[in-house]
C-alpha cells in the first residue's frame, strides 16, 4: 500500500481541534531544508539519536509569540515518500509517530524549490496526501527569477487548498511571513483541500496542471546556465575533473591535518594543566590517580578529536553548499565501483587519513546501508594520524638514518592500508555484505556560494553530537582501561627506595642535577614495575605465547595490550617498559638509539629488524583504537558490526605482522 | 587520435537496446551513453527495472520528458527541467532518449 493510500484511508475532517505543538520538516534534496531549518530553530536544535537507526532527524524549538514553543523536526531530504529507500522509510515512520522518542508531528511543513516548481510538485501532493495540516515554504524564488521563471504563489495556495509563502531561507526574506501561516496553522489547524489522487499517472497530470497554471515564463529574460555547463565541463571531466578532485581533497586532508594540529595541542597542554593542578591539590593515592589518569585522561581522550571532526564537517558543510560535493561523488564512482563502494565513499576514506572517527561519521552521506557498511567497516584501514608517532619510532629503528627507504617505508604503510581497504570492500561485498550496487543516480545542484551559517551551525550540531554520543563511551572505556593498567596496586621494588635515598643525599649535598636524574631513574623503575604488576601487564605476561610467532616479548606484548585503545599508548607504554622518558620525542636520535638497545631478558634485542617490521605492519592493519570502536557501534546501529570489524583488522593484522616477521626473519 | 575501445559485454547489450523507430511517431530509442554530448529527447524509462524507474522518476527523470543530455560518455549528465542529474555507466546504458528519426 502507498502512502497516498494509506492517508486517503485515514484522512480526516478538515478542521482539526487539538492545538499544533509538533511540525516536521520535509523537502527535496537540495532545495535549502537545512538552511530554513537553521533559520528557524538556530542553535536550539540537536541531532536526535534514534536507536537503530542510521538517518539523522534534528529536532529544533521555535518560539512564536501568543503559541508558545513548536517543536520542529527536520527530517532527512527525500525524493518521494513511496520509495524503499531509508530516508524515505525513516520518513514515513517518524510521520506515523513510529520513531520511538520522536513524536508525531501535528502538522507538516513541506519546502519546495521555485526553481524546480514539478518535481518539487510532486513531492508536495504526497506530503499534502497525508491528511494533516500543512504550510508549503516555496524557497529560491530569487533564483526561479533569475532562470526566468513567475510563479503565481497566491493561485498556487489557492489551488492546493493550504498556505504557501515564498521564501528565501538564506537572507531570511519571507520568514516573518512563513512564521504567520505556521502561527495562524498552529491556533486554528485546517487541512488542504485538495484532493490529491491516489493514482500516480493521475498526480503527475495534476502536477502538470498545476505548474502550467500558476508558472510563467519571462521569454525577455535569457535564461542562466553556461555557467554550470562551462564548470561541469571542467569539474566532471575524466582527466580535468580528475585533477581537481584530487586537489580539492588534498587540500581538505591538508587542512584537517595540518590546521587540527595546533588546537588539538592545546587541547593536550590544557587538560595536561589541569591534570597538574589537581595532582597538586589532592594528596597522593588511588583518588588522585583515578581523577588526573582516569576521568581527566579520559575526557581528554575524547575531546583531543573534536577539532577533526569540527574542521571536517565545517569543510564538508562548505563543499556541499556550493554544489560540488555531489560532483566529486559522481567523479569518484567510476573509480570506486570496481570495488564494490559507491562515489559517496571516498569523503569517508579520505578523511580516515586524518581521523577515522570523522571519516565513519560521514558515511552517512552514503544513502545505500550495504555500501555504507562496507565503507564503515574499511575507512579504520586508512593510516590515520594517530599512527604517525608509531610509524615514525618504528622506521627509525628500521632505518636510523633516515633517507629515502625510510621516507617509502612511510607511504608504503600508508599505501598497504589502502589497498587492505579496498580488497576488503571487494570481500564484504561479495560475502557478507552482498547484492547489486545501486546505480549512481545524482543530482548536481546549481552552484552557489556557501552559507557560512550553515557550515557553522552543522559544525556545532556535529561536535555536540559526538560528544553526547561517542564520547560518553570513549570515557567509560577509558576509565576501564586504566583501572586495568593502575589495579593491583603494588610496592616498589627495593631499587626504587636505594635510588630515592641516593637522589635526598645528592640533594643535601648540592649535586641537584644528579639528584633530579636518580629521582626520575626512580619513578621509571616504579612505573615499569606498576605495571608489570597491574591486570593490564598481567594479561600481556600471559599473552606473551599469543604474541611470540611475531616476534614479541612480554615487553611489547603489553605495549601491545595498552594501546588497544588508543595506538598512540604504543611509544608512551614502551618507552615506560624500557625506563625511558614516558613523553620522550620519538625523533631524537639519542632516545630511539637507546630504545634500539633495548634488551629482552635473555639478552636478545627488543626490537630486532623482524620485529620493528612485523610490529609495522601490525600497527598499519590493527584497529587499536577504541572510540573508533564506539563510533562505529553508532555508525552501524549496534555493538555487532563494531565487533566483526575489531576482530577482523585484528586478525588481519596479526596473520600479516606473523607472515612479516617469517620472511624478515629469512632476510634480515 | 583517439583510441578505439573494444565495447564491454554491457555495452553490447546496451546497444540491443536501440530500439527501431516506431512507425507511428518516428522516434528512435537510444541509450544515452551512446549519444553526443547536448543531444536533445525524450526521456525513455522502457529498459529500466521498475524500482529504477520509481527512483528516477521521483528525481525528476520523467518518461516522456525533454531532457538534453549536459555531458555525453559512459557517465552523463542529463539536463531535464533546468535539473542536472548526474547517471553512472551502469543506469546509463539502459536509460535511453526518444529522439526524432532522421531518415
Amino acid at each position: 500500500m502507498t502512502v497516498s493510500s494509506e492517508a486517503a484511508e485515514a484522512r480526516q475532517p478538515a478542521s482539526v481541534q487539538e492545538p499544533i505543538r509538533r511540525f516536521a520538516l520535509l523537502g527535496n534534496p537540495n532545495t535549502g531544508k537545512t538552511t530554513l531549518f537553521n533559520r528557524l530553530c538556530g542553535l536550539r536544535a540537536k541531532t536526535a539519536n534514534y536507536p537503530g537507526v542510521t538517518a539523522d532527524a534534528r529536532v529544533g524549538r521555535l518560539e512564536l509569540g501568543g503559541v508558545g514553543v513548536i517543536e520542529l523536526t527536520d527530517l532527512p531530504g527525500l525524493y518521494s515518500l513511496d520509495l524503499e529507500l531509508p530516508e524515505a522509510e525513516f520518513c514515513r515512520d517518524a510521520i506515523a509517530g513510529r520513531v520511538s522518542r520522536c513524536g508525531e508531528p501535528h502538522a507538516l511543513l513541506a519546502i519546495a524549490d521555485a526553481s524546480n516548481l514539478r518535481r518539487n510538485l510532486a513531492l508536495v501532493l504526497e506530503v499534502i496526501a497525508l491528511g494533516k495540516p500543512t504550510v508549503i515554504a516555496l524557497n529560491m524564488i530569487d533564483e526561479a527569477e533569475r532562470r526566468a521563471l513567475r510563479i503565481d504563489v497566491t493561485d498556487l495556495e489557492r489551488r492546493l487548498g493550504c498556505p504557501v509563502v515564498a521564501i528565501n531561507a538564506r537572507n531570511g526574506s519571507g520568514i516573518g511571513g512563513l512564521l504567520s501561516a505556521v502561527k495562524t496553522l498552529a491556533t486554528a489547524p485546517t487541512l488542504p483541500s485538495i484532493q490529491v489522487p491516489v493514482s500516480e499517472d493521475d498526480r503527475s497530470e495534476l502536477v502538470e496542471e498545476l505548474v502550467s497554471a500558476v508558472t510563467t515564463r519571462d521569454e525577455s529574460v535569457r535564461p542562466k546556465g553556461r555557467v554550470t555547463d562551462w564548470l561541469d565541463r571542467v569539474f566532471v571531466h575524466p582527466v580535468l575533473g580528475m585533477g581537481v578532485f584530487a586537489a580539492v581533497m588534498s587540500a581538505l586532508f591538508m587542512v584537517i591535518f595540518i590546521l587540527a594540529q595546533h588546537p588539538m595541542g592545546w587541547i593536550e597542554s590544557a587538560f595536561s594543566w589541569l591534570g597538574g593542578a589537581v595532582s597538586s591539590v589532592v594528596s597522593e593515592g588511588v583518588g588522585r590517580d583515578f581523577l588526573v589518569d582516569g576521568v581527566i585522561g579520559g575526557v581528554a581522550g575524547t575531546v583531543v578529536f573534536l577539532p577533526q571532526i569540527c574542521l571536517l564537517f565545517f569543510l564538508l558543510s562548505i563543499l556541499e553548499d556550493t554544489g560540488y560535493l555531489a560532483r566529486a561523488a559522481f567523479l569518484a564512482d567510476g573509480v570506486l565501483r570496481r570495488f564494490g563502494l559507491p562515489g559517496t565513499a571516498f569523503v569517508p576514506l579520505l578523511s580516515s587519513h586524518a581521523c577515522a572517527l570523522p571519516g565513519i561519521m560521514s558515511a552517512r552521506l552514503i544513502p545505500d546501508p550495504r555500501e555504507r557498511l562496507a565503507t564503515i567497516l574499511v575507512a579504520p584501514f586508512m593510516s590515520c594520524s594517530a599512527r604517525i608517532p608509531v610509524y615514525v619510532l618504528l622506521i627509525t629503528l628500521l632505518f636510523p638514518g633516515g633517507g629515502w627507504r625510510a621516507g617509502l617505508a612511510f607511504v608504503g604503510c600508508y599505501v598497504l592500508g589502502a589497498v587492505v581497504a579496498l580488497l576488503t570492500a571487494i570481500l564484504v561485498r561479495r560475502t557478507v555484505l552482498t547484492g547489486g550496487s545501486k546505480a549512481l543516480l545524482i543530482e548536481l545542484p546549481s552552484y552557489k556560494l556557501p552559507s557560512l551559517r550553515n557550515a557553522l551551525l552543522t559544525t556545532w550540531d556535529k561536535g555536540t553530537l559526538f560528544l553526547r554520543n561517542a564520547g560518553t563511551v570513549i570515557l567509560t572505556i577509558c576509565i576501564v582501561l586504566w583501572a586495568l593498567s593502575a589495579f593491583p596496586r603494588s610496592d616498589a621494588p627495593p631499587e626504587v627506595a636505594t635510588l630515592r635515598e641516593a637522589s635526598a643525599v645528592a640533594a643535601s649535598e648540592g649535586r641537584d642535577q644528579v639528584s633530579a636524574e636518580l629521582s626520575v631513574a626512580a619513578g621509571r623503575l616504579e612505573n615499569r614495575a606498576a605495571l608489570r604488576y597491574s591486570i593490564a601487564g598481567r594479561i600481556g605476561v600471559a599473552a606473551e605465547p599469543v604474541f611470540a610467532p611475531l616476534g614479541y616479548d612480554w615487553q611489547v606484548s603489553i605495549a601491545v595490550l595498552t594501546s588497544f585503545a588508543a595506538r598512540e599508548v604504543f611509544v608512551s607504554t614502551m618507552l615506560v617498559m624500557l625506563g625511558l622518558e614516558e613523553d620522550g620525542d620519538v625523533e631524537n636520535p639519542g632516545l630511539v638509539r637507546r630504545v634500539r638497545d633495548a634488551e629482552r631478558d635473555d639478552g636478545s634485542p627488543v626490537f630486532a629488524p623482524a620485529t620493528t617490521g612485523s610490529l609495522l605492519v601490525f600497527y598499519v592493519l590493527a584497529m587499536q583504537c577504541l572510540p573508533t570502536l564506539a563510533v562505529t557501534r553508532r555508525a552501524a546501529g549496534g555493538w555487532k558490526w563494531a565487533l566483526i570489524q575489531l576482530f577482523y583488522m585484528t586478525a588481519v593484522a596479526y596473520v600479516a605482522a606473523w607472515v612479516t616477521f617469517l620472511i624478515a626473519s629469512q632476510f634480515i | 587520435m583517439k583510441p578505439t575501445l573494444q565495447p564491454t559485454a554491457a555495452e553490447t547489450a546496451a546497444r540491443t537496446l536501440v530500439r527501431p523507430a516506431d512507425a507511428s511517431t518516428g522516434f528512435v530509442s537510444t541509450p544515452i551513453c551512446r549519444l553526443p554530448r547536448n543531444a536533445t529527447g525524450l526521456i525513455d524509462l522502457d529498459g529500466l527495472e521498475a524500482g529504477d524507474r520509481r527512483i528516477a522518476t521521483a528525481i525528476g527523470l520523467v518518461s516522456h520528458a525533454p531532457a538534453r543530455l549536459a555531458r555525453a560518455g559512459r557517465n552523463c549528465i542529463v539536463e531535464v527541467h533546468n535539473t542536472r542529474i548526474a547517471v553512472t555507466r551502469a543506469l546509463a546504458e539502459r536509460l535511453c532518449l526518444r529522439l526524432a528519426n532522421a531518415n
